[in-house]
């Protein structure tokens, strides 16, 4: 019995196979799957853009394409290589462009736009479907070139990457560079690639930890008054430069960060004897303690949904990153590896804390997963400070020290670096938000 | 000889000695055997043959005079013969008076027949008187000598059988005695017999208790190897089945894959004879179209569980002639990453025959699996 059903299921299974097989060239579809991609960097050209107002004053493609480039995520074709330079989608030979492996071709024009501005209209281009996969048109104000070609590389950005482009995002920073026989310290606030610096502050005195306001509009930071021996906490509009001190007390008035609803401002204090982390109301003036330790804690850093505050503290012995709901309750210590690790900062979707850890290699950029608690290196030392996440969360910027002092960006991955130089020493970079 | 045995009187008894432990090991080994078969075996199937000695017959059964009766006892004496009773002198006178009344009959009557008569009568008669008369005292001194002949004969004989009687009382008195000697003697042997089989009886009860211990655990070791030697048998066979079926089953199956194999070959040759080589080239091609595919994607950087289903329609050349998002891959990005991954690998790998060509592919999109 056993032995007829099994040979009946044989037969049976052979007759299957046997139909499939006969079936399967006239019917079925052919099943590939895919499970790997190439690891290398999305190939693109942006063709200089054309012009019926005569010369553009900025060169829209080339900023698009250093935009694109700084990421690390595309190799964007050089300008020199071209064979040709079309404006519009009907002047592209696709062939051309596919012989040279570019899969992704950038055509665009700006032309008055009646208002004393322009109006840039642009395509990209499939070089192997030979056709445009998307158009854009831009207005852009007469001194908004600039901004106007950071969005075409936001666009574009988005298009392949699949996140908002940050390059219309600004950072702050404080430079120390000596001018007349004398130390001049500044706050500086520029677009996310160094360019149009604007000096927010500037003293003779130290200025530390500029922290944006999550719309933007803001900047705190600390500035001392070596005359008076006070430090001061401020926050400062970046339109109006108008200041608000927070905070002078006595002793230690440090490291201030937002809330994400941009109501509170947590900081460092020592006016009772001890630096603790305490929060303020903007709206309330109210001051609430969040710490108290008998040792050091400091650089509080907000988790983007405001339930958190991550902050350093050497209660342990040596100075590691913590965390504590934001009431202050429920402290622990998130890190262990390393001699030390410090200055935590939260990515935007609050998965990774970027931190600064200190070993045998120096200080370098460590990026922690917030589920795994896993830490992985990021940077290379030695002496690296500063972390803050670009507003999208695919970078981080961070000051480099040492021979060269500079701002460099790298990708959260760690793969790809990019220097944005300035001159003089240069600290305690802030990446502000979108700015779109 | 008396005097050699007197001399070597040690000997003597010796042998007397060894014969007698001789025969009473006999004794004993035949009880032993008789014995245990009396007492049974409690239901074991021990045939046993018991060699019955008629000594130990005998000394089993109550002790007795080894004769119960004497075969010489004097035989009963027989009554002596008594003598005829002599004729009766009544009868004779009786008749003689019948006679002589007759006689005077006769006279009166011869008288009156013959004087004559009557007087030879007379002389006659008184003649027979006569003769009668001394016949009469022939007779009775006849009969007065036989009495006393008879009587000194039977005196004599009374006296030796008298004699005889207390010759055979005399003989019997002594073979009472030595009868009674002899029954002694036998009934001491008996005791002493009795006591030494009861001794020999008890020692035999012990080394049969003994044996039968030993017999017993014998027995159980015996029937506990023997109930382990068939567990193990048993297990043995039972592996043994268990192999044979398996060995069964498997050439079973594998006769019946053979016979599928078979006939999955012939009816791939009903179907064409390329369509094995087929799968092969079939494999080669889909590895091609994937190496492609993968080389041109470039995956948006972060862009994770990405997850979809593509539709390629290609001419035999290869040649993209379709292409079908079926659902988003995760976002558009990750969708136009993957249609640029077709179209730039367009035309795709040709078909090595147009048996494995298909006109239509799908893609499965799946690197986070």
């Amino acid at each position: 019995m056993k032995k007829s059903l099994a040979r009946t299921y044989v037969a049976f299974t052979a007759l299957v196979g046997f139909v499939l097989t006969a079936a399967a060239p006239a019917q079925a579809a052919l099943q590939v799957d895919i499970t790997d991609s190439s690891q290398s960097a999305i190939p693109i050209a942006i063709a200089p853009f054309g012009s019926d107002g005569g010369q553009l004053p900025v060169d829209v493609a080339q900023v698009a394409s250093d935009d694109l480039e700084s990421t690390g995520l595309f190799d964007v074709f050089e300008r020199q290589n071209m064979v040709a330079k079309p404006t519009r989608a009907d002047q592209v030979n696709y062939e051309n462009w596919r012989t040279s492996s570019v899969d992704n071709l950038v055509v665009g024009s700006a032309a008055p736009n009646g208002q004393g501005g322009y109006r840039i209209t642009f395509d990209l281009l499939d070089v192997y479907q030979g056709r445009s996969i998307a158009s854009f048109q831009i207005n852009a104000g007469r001194n908004e070139l600039r901004d106007a070609a950071h969005t075409v590389a936001n666009l574009i950005y988005e298009k392949f990457v699949g996140e908002k482009g940050y390059f219309l995002s600004r950072i702050g920073y404080i430079t120390m560079a000596k001018e007349n026989g004398g130390l001049r310290y500044r706050l500086i606030v520029s677009d996310y690639d160094g360019n149009n610096p604007a000096t927010v502050y500037s003293s003779r005195d130290p200025i530390m930890s500029p922290s944006w306001s999550p719309d933007g509009t803001k900047i705190a930071y600390v500035a001392f008054d070596i005359n008076r021996g006070r430090s001061s906490l401020r926050v400062q509009d970046l339109a109006t430069g108008n200041i608000r001190e927070i905070s002078s007390r006595e002793g230690i008035n440090g490291a201030p960060t937002w809330s994400p609803d941009g109501r509170r401002l947590a900081m460092t204090l020592s006016y009772r004897g001890n630096p603790d982390i305490y929060s303020y109301d903007l709206g309330t003036n109210q001051l609430t303690q969040l710490t108290n330790n008998g040792a050091i804690d400091t650089e509080a850093n907000w988790s983007p949904d405001g339930n958190h505050i991550a902050f350093t503290s050497d209660r342990g012995g040596k100075p590691q990153v913590y965390r504590m709901r934001s009431d202050g309750s429920q402290v622990e210590r998130l890190t262990f590896e390393g001699q030390s690790n410090q200055r935590a900062s939260y990515s935007p979707d609050g998965e990774q804390i970027a931190m600064v850890q200190k070993s045998g290699n120096g200080f370098r950029i460590a990026v922690m997963d917030t589920q795994t608690n896993n830490i992985r290196i990021v940077s290379e030392g030695p002496l690296d400070d500063g972390p803050d996440f670009a507003p999208n969360g695919q970078a981080i910027i961070y000051a480099r020290q040492g021979r060269n002092n500079e701002l460099a960006t790298v990708s959260t991955d760690g793969q790809t670096r990019s220097r944005l130089s300035q001159g003089g020493e240069v600290r305690e970079p802030a990446w502000g938000p979108l700015g779109y | 000889m008396f005097r050699k045995l007197a001399d070597n009187w040690r000997s003597v008894l010796l042998a007397l000695g060894l014969h007698l432990l001789i025969a009473a090991l006999l004794v004993v080994g035949v009880n032993f055997v008789s014995e245990s078969s009396s007492r049974g075996n409690r239901g074991q199937k021990i045939v046993k043959a018991s060699v019955v000695n008629p000594d130990s017959v005998n000394t089993d059964m109550p002790a007795m005079p080894e004769a119960v009766s004497p075969a010489s006892e004097p035989a009963p004496s027989e009554p002596e013969p008594k003598p005829e009773p002599e004729p009766d002198k009544a009868a004779e006178k009786a008749a003689e008076q019948d006679a002589a009344e007759q006689a005077a009959r006769e006279k009166a009557q011869a008288e009156e027949a013959a004087k004559a008569e009557a007087v030879r009568e007379k002389a006659e008669a008184e003649k027979q008187a006569e003769a009668e008369a001394r016949r009469k005292a022939e007779a009775q001194a006849e009969k007065k000598a036989e009495a006393e002949r008879q009587a000194k004969a039977e005196a004599q004989r009374k006296a030796k059988a008298e004699a005889e009687r207390k010759a055979q009382e005399q003989a019997a008195r002594e073979k009472a005695a030595a009868e009674a000697k002899r029954k002694a003697e036998a009934e001491a042997k008996a005791e002493a017999e009795a006591a030494r089989k009861k001794a020999e009886a008890e020692r035999e009860a012990k080394a049969e208790a003994a044996r039968k211990a030993k017999a017993e655990a014998e027995r159980k070791a015996k029937a506990e190897a023997q109930r382990k030697a068939e567990a193990e048998k048993k297990a043995r066979e039972e592996a043994a089945r268990k192999a044979r079926e398996e060995a069964q089953r498997r050439a079973a199956a594998e006769q019946s894959a053979r016979e599928s194999a078979m006939r999955e070959a012939m009816q791939r040759e009903a179907a064409g004879r390329q369509n094995a080589a087929n799968s092969q080239a079939l494999g080669a091609y889909v590895q091609a179209i994937k190496d492609r595919v993968e080389s041109n994607w470039l995956r948006p950087p972060g862009a994770r569980n990405i997850s979809c289903k593509v539709r390629v329609n290609q001419l035999p050349g290869g040649q993209v002639t379709g292409f079908r998002l079926l659902g988003s891959c995760g976002s558009a990005a990750v969708d136009r990453s993957v249609e640029q991954a077709i179209r730039k690998s367009d035309p795709l790998p040709k078909a090595p025959s147009d048996s494995v060509f298909s006109p239509e592919i799908e893609f499965n999109f799946e690197p986070d699996q």
